[in-house]
């Protein structure tokens, strides 16, 4: 009998091993690009409860395009930018959600440059991996239905990363250890990602696309999601497109749900020249503002919509 | 359902569970049950396929025992044949040979039109027809008695494991292990899972990292001509046998764990000095199939020289054949057919030349030089094998000599195939792995039984580590496409 006990104490013992092996390789081998997003998720959440006045939220255009230090040292308002590489439209919902958890902002941006795409029946990737950041509640649950539906080994593979990231052995290099900002980085920078590199990009044929396009429905509904939750919780609630080099095609179709809905939506390739946007000095690259581009964008929203 | 999925992984600890906790007479029926759900995943229309063969040679053996008459004996099994080898014509072959037919006729100006419908073909029909089919001339040649008892055969036909790709068992060895069900064993478990996992780095590490070189290769020759091809063709030849090799491996291991041996079907082939050699490692259950059951019938070595070697050949073009309904497989298997003939036919040259040069045969450097020259050999009908049809064939023949480019093997050419730098030094690194393996088996020393000799924690922790390095380096996971073995297409 002892002899089977210790044989079955080995088999425990060699699982045990097995699933701390596979989640520390999945740690090592995640996109370093997913670590990033997960440390400024983590720095969300390590802030002081209903400390925060002013939200930012939307895709890689609201996390690189708001200097929410901007907020902070000129006009001494509390904010952060909860703003991630990918945020589709649920995603975005799912990030508005877990901000109310802790936090009762009084005013909230939302970036619209994907609004009018919701990631659903996917496999998982970078793009849905980084939630993982944000601990299990009803909005994670049904983000991760919209993305997985009812297929187990979808969620096996968020849950054990390796699974989906085991390739990424072949591109490991000493920098995929130590993420390029830190969550103490993220902390200090109120979520915004910073960068003073300047890449000179012509905006002069960007802006409103000649043909616009409707929402979809799915879009509508997590839109009417958004809407709903800052109603509940009298949050003032304006939607914005951040200048880059393209045609949107949704400005059109957005003006008329923020009407409809009593929100306001801010086109702000319409105020380029306002603001003072410099195509020469203010982007990164040809998506996304830099640390010049991103406070005079902060400050045209904080002077007029606040 | 694959081995390499999640799928097999959870089915196989939960059939395990089961046949151990069950009653012991009711273990074998479990395990039919199993191994017909595992069957069904695939097509559950085509376990039918599989329950008809299993009729037919189960009625049949008992006929064969039940007659004292021989022609009438004989009567039965050519039925028995005739049904099974029907089944696996008419799934398999039937337009390859409805094509032959129509050519023919078109010669003689006569138009014949081929029916046109979908068949799709059984997944192992050629391997279970074949265990089937050995059955019934064991019963008729009285090697053993008939099976009583339906559902025993009936899970010998379809016994989960090798059901799909092998290894093809006889039934003086399986049956007999199906009778009853043994207690279960810590060491079994423990020995099954390490061929397991050796099997899983063969396929999922080693054979499906190659098929993204082979692959890119193959399916653009024109733009990877000339020496992209011999290196493809290279490891085309060590990722059939790594695929083949891991499933055959993994099939032995998981029947391992519920208490049955399995036949090895591989050893070390690649190690063999002469075609033959080769040939007495590869594949060894279909091999010795073909030598039981259709060369020595034939007369094997025992009817003059003339007949020992058109024997050999015929073989050879059957098991081609075996392989698949095309005239590449023919080529195949004609070719392995052909060296071995002129094999036997040079032996007296070669024994004569070693004389005269006074040339050691059993030198390493002479046994390298024979392994390397057998290795291309084998490996140039490899060729055949891969290409999807003769014509292709012919033509990645053709883009091979067409240019000259040795540049590639050191210009790092070779690292924008599909696999990167990284990528392709490893899998060099999983072949040395594999050939220090295959040359300890040679030598009769097996890893796994050293690996199993160490320490309860130790032996915890190599099994733990074999388990992550599977899972980061296999080729698996949604955003894989995953590869199903090649020999689940025969």
């Amino acid at each position: 009998m002892k002899k089977i006990l210790i044989r079955i104490a080995g088999c425990v013992f060699t699982a045990v091993l097995s699933i701390l092996g596979v989640l520390l390789m999945g740690r090592l081998l995640n996109p370093e690009s997913t670590s990033e997003s997960m440390n400024s998720i983590k720095a969300f959440h390590s802030m002081e409860e209903n400390s925060i006045d002013v939200m930012f939220f939307g895709s890689s255009h609201a996390w690189k395009g708001i200097d929410t230090r901007v907020l902070r040292d000129e006009y001494n308002i509390s904010s952060f930018n909860y703003g991630g590489n990918w945020q589709r439209i649920n995603t975005t919902l799912l990030f508005i959600r877990d901000a109310y958890r802790t936090q009762t902002p009084k005013v909230i941006f939302v970036d619209t440059y994907v609004a009018n795409e919701k990631l659903q029946n996917c496999n998982m990737d970078g793009q849905i991996y980084y939630t993982r950041a944000i601990s299990d509640f009803y909005g994670k649950r049904e983000f991760l239905n919209d993305c997985f539906g009812n297929d187990w080994k979808k969620y096996g593979t968020y849950y054990f990363p390796l699974v989906m990231f085991h390739d990424n052995w072949a591109v490991l290099n000493k920098d995929s250890l130590i993420p390029y900002r830190s969550k103490a980085g993220y902390i200090e920078s109120l979520g915004y990602d910073p960068s003073n590199e300047i890449v000179s990009i012509d905006l002069s044929d960007s802006g409103a696309a000649d043909v616009q396009k409707d929402f979809d429905a799915e879009a509508i509904a997590e839109l009417d999601k958004i809407v709903d939750i800052c109603n509940k919780n009298g949050t003032k609630l304006i939607f914005y497109t951040c200048p880059y080099v393209g045609r949107y095609e949704y400005a059109d179709a957005m003006q008329k749900y923020a009407e409809e809905n009593g929100c306001t939506y801010v086109n702000l390739f319409e105020y380029v020249d306002e603001i003072g946007i410099d195509g020469a000095t203010d982007f990164r690259d040809s998506q996304h503002l830099n640390d010049s581009g991103a406070a005079k964008v902060t400050r045209f929203l904080v002077d007029n919509y606040m | 359902m694959l081995f390499n999925s999640l799928n097999f992984l959870i089915f196989l600890p939960i059939v395990m569970l089961i046949y151990f906790l069950v009653p012991k007479k009711a273990s074998k029926y479990w395990l039919l049950v199993a191994s017909y759900y595992f069957y069904m995943n695939w097509n559950a229309k085509y376990a039918l396929l599989l329950l008809a063969s299993t009729t037919v040679t189960y009625v049949g053996g008992l006929l064969i025992e039940r007659q004292s008459k021989k022609s009438v004996q004989k009567l039965i099994v050519s039925l028995s044949l005739v049904i099974n080898l029907g089944i696996l014509f008419f799934f398999k072959y039937f337009f390859f040979g409805a094509g032959i037919l129509t050519r023919i006729l078109s010669m003689a100006h006569i138009n014949m039109n081929v029916p046109e419908f979908d068949i799709i073909l059984p997944v192992g029909i050629s391997f279970y027809v074949f265990q089937a089919l050995g059955y019934t001339i064991d019963v008729y040649r009285k090697d053993i008695s008939a099976e009583k008892n339906f559902f025993k055969y009936a899970l010998f036909v379809s016994f989960f494991p090798q059901l799909v790709a092998g290894p093809i068992e006889r039934s003086s060895k399986l049956l007999p292990q199906l009778d009853e069900r043994k207690k279960f064993s810590f060491e079994a478990a423990e020995k099954g899972l390490m061929l397991m996992l050796w099997g899983f780095f063969l396929k999922i590490v080693l054979a499906d990292r190659i098929a993204i070189f082979v692959d890119s290769v193959y399916g653009d020759t024109a733009n990877y001509p000339g020496f992209f091809i011999v290196v493809a063709t290279i490891l085309f030849g060590i990722q059939i046998y790594c695929d083949f090799y891991g499933y055959s491996i993994i099939a032995v291991g998981a029947a391992k764990m519920i208490g049955i041996d399995l036949m090895e079907n591989f050893n070390a082939p690649y190690l063999a000095t002469s075609v033959a050699g080769f040939w007495k490692g590869w594949h060894i259950s279909l091999t010795t199939w073909f030598r039981d059951y259709l060369y020595i019938p034939l007369g094997g070595n025992k009817k003059g020289k003339f007949r020992t070697q058109l024997n050999k050949m015929i073989v050879f073009l059957v098991s081609g054949l075996w392989h698949g309904a095309s005239f590449s497989y023919v080529i195949w298997g004609g070719l392995n057919g052909l060296y071995q003939v002129i094999g036997s036919l040079l032996r007296p040259v070669k024994e004569k030349l070693c004389r005269v040069f006074r040339i050691n045969r059993e030198l390493i450097v002479n046994k390298i030089i024979c392994g390397i020259v057998t290795f291309a050999l084998v490996d140039f009908s490899w060729l055949f094998f891969r290409a999807k049809d003769t014509a292709s064939a012919f033509s990645v023949l053709k883009a091979m000599v067409s240019v000259n480019n040795i540049n590639i093997l050191y210009d790092k050419s070779l690292f924008g195939c599909g696999l990167n730098k990284w990528n392709f030094l490893f899998m060099l690194f999983c072949i040395a792995i594999l050939l220090f393996a295959d040359i300890c088996k040679k030598k009769g020393y097996v890893i796994h039984r050293t690996l199993l000799a160490q320490k309860g924690w130790l032996k915890c922790i190599i099994i733990a580590a074999v388990v992550v390095f599977l899972l980061t380096f296999g080729k698996y996971g949604p955003a894989y496409d995953a590869n199903s073995f090649i020999y689940f297409q025969f």
